[in-house]
């Protein structure tokens, strides 16, 4: 008895104490590449978006639209396959503008989330 | 809508497990006549089999509800869209959280089987061990739907959670079926002395429930929120603290009948008329525990579709 609640407590110590990583429970946006807001010197072939959690890509989308509001991915969208917080889109051939990112994600879970930022490509 | 239907199943499902559990743990020692003459036992399996019976149609209707509403939320349709149909059949083939429902699908097709028996009476003390390892499996495997599924370190968070809900299960399914059987031993000669007995026996069982459930729930909540002071910030934490109250609550209830009631019981067991409002008093404080752990698992299913505070 005296053993089991020793256990039990250096768990719970350990749990306390330990390097413990919340669960949001829902995929929150972590970086992205180009970056959010960033203005790149070269036209990028990809979209990649970290998410703070795991997706199923058959619920989530990335589109990107150039100014005009015109598609200019090429709707293939990915989950990396040894990565699943880690989602991208390829890119037709871009001019210098800028392009704004619509995101959905759905985690594991079943929770769904959304945002959107823009990149500049420059001239 | 998904909490609520989320709420509902897991209430269901924990009905089940609980009440097969509370059926295979209680073969009635010797000294206990009046109850064996009078098929106490029988009758009481026979009600459990018809309360099983129940909570699993209502864990199957809530189980297609709640695909219904998690289909919504990540495909973004509305619930009367027919463009539903289609996307929950995606969510079946093509999610994580439908490869797990249709396992449990499964699983609640063989407790239907097992239950589909003359009388909805499970056949003997296998047939009552197979029904209740399914019913466990069923239960622990909700662990697997909600956001441990999504955690960092989610097989230990899985199995953590899965042991919390099994925990909560034993103690709601076992404490419904014993307000059954407290009631169907009314008419018993020795109600008093069965009535002491069966709340020992649930008791035990409760008493490890318990001390899981308040284990598991402590370390989730480290898992879940990044900062103490999230708890009084954050809806999440709300519904942590009323969580808390109800499990304090339905252990204060738990604790005045195994330490006021049951000696009382006992005491007076000679008297017929004080034992008769003994019983009374056994009976209604069963009963209230009973409706305050429901609500508790009602709110994990609240809990499960709110985000945690985000660190």
């Amino acid at each position: 008895m005296k053993r089991a609640r020793c256990l039990l407590f250096g768990l719970a110590a350990m749990l306390a104490w330990g390097p413990v990583r919340p669960a949001s429970a829902h995929a929150f946006l972590d970086r992205a590449e180009p970056a959010v807001g960033s203005t790149v010197a070269a036209a990028p072939k990809s979209v990649r978006l970290w998410f703070s959690e795991r997706l199923e890509p058959a619920f989530s989308s990335v589109h990107v639209e150039n100014a005009a509001g015109e598609d200019v991915d090429r709707g293939d969208l990915a989950v990396d396959p040894h990565d699943r917080t880690v989602i991208g889109v390829s890119l037709k051939p871009i001019p210098p503008g800028t392009y704004k990112v619509r995101w959905r994600a759905v985690s594991v879970d079943g929770h769904a989330t959304e945002g959107d930022f823009v990149f500049t490509v420059g001239r | 809508m998904t909490a609520f239907f989320q709420g509902i199943h897991v209430l269901a499902v924990a009905l089940i497990a609980g009440a097969f559990l509370f059926a295979l743990a209680m073969p009635l020692p010797a000294g206990m006549e009046a109850a064996k003459t009078a098929n106490v036992m029988p009758k009481v399996e026979c009600a459990v089999g018809r309360l099983a019976a129940c909570g699993l149609a209502a864990a199957m209707v809530t189980a297609l509800l709640w695909l219904w509403a998690v289909t919504s939320g990540m495909s973004g349709l509305g619930l009367a869209d027919p463009a539903l149909i289609p996307a929950a059949a995606r969510v079946v083939t093509d999610t994580s959280f439908g490869q797990l429902w249709l396992w449990r699908l499964a699983g609640a097709i063989g407790l239907a089987l097992l239950l589909a028996g003359p009388a909805r009476r499970i056949g003997g003390r296998a047939g009552l061990a197979l029904a209740s390892l399914l019913a466990l499996g069923l239960l622990a495997s909700i662990a697997g739907m909600g956001h441990a599924a999504a955690a960092p370190d989610r097989a230990l968070e899985i199995a953590v959670q899965a042991a919390h809900l099994v925990a909560a299960g034993v103690w709601f399914g076992g404490l419904t079926a014993l307000c059954i059987a407290l009631k169907l031993a009314g008419d018993v000669p020795d109600s008093a002395g069965f009535g002491v007995w069966a709340t020992k026996r649930v008791g035990a069982m409760a008493f490890l429930a318990v001390a899981v459930i308040a284990a598991s729930g402590a370390i989730c909540a480290v898992f879940r929120v990044a900062e103490p002071a999230a708890v009084l910030t954050s809806n999440y934490g709300t519904l942590l603290i009323v969580k808390s109250v109800l499990f304090a609550g339905a252990l204060m209830f738990a604790a005045i009948n195994r330490w006021r009631v049951v000696p009382l019981l006992t005491a007076v067991s000679g008297d017929a008329r004080a034992a008769q409002g003994a019983q009374r008093v056994l009976a209604r404080n069963v009963g209230i525990e009973t409706i305050l752990v429901g609500a508790i698992l009602l709110l994990a299913g609240w809990l499960a579709v709110t985000p945690p505070p985000h660190g």
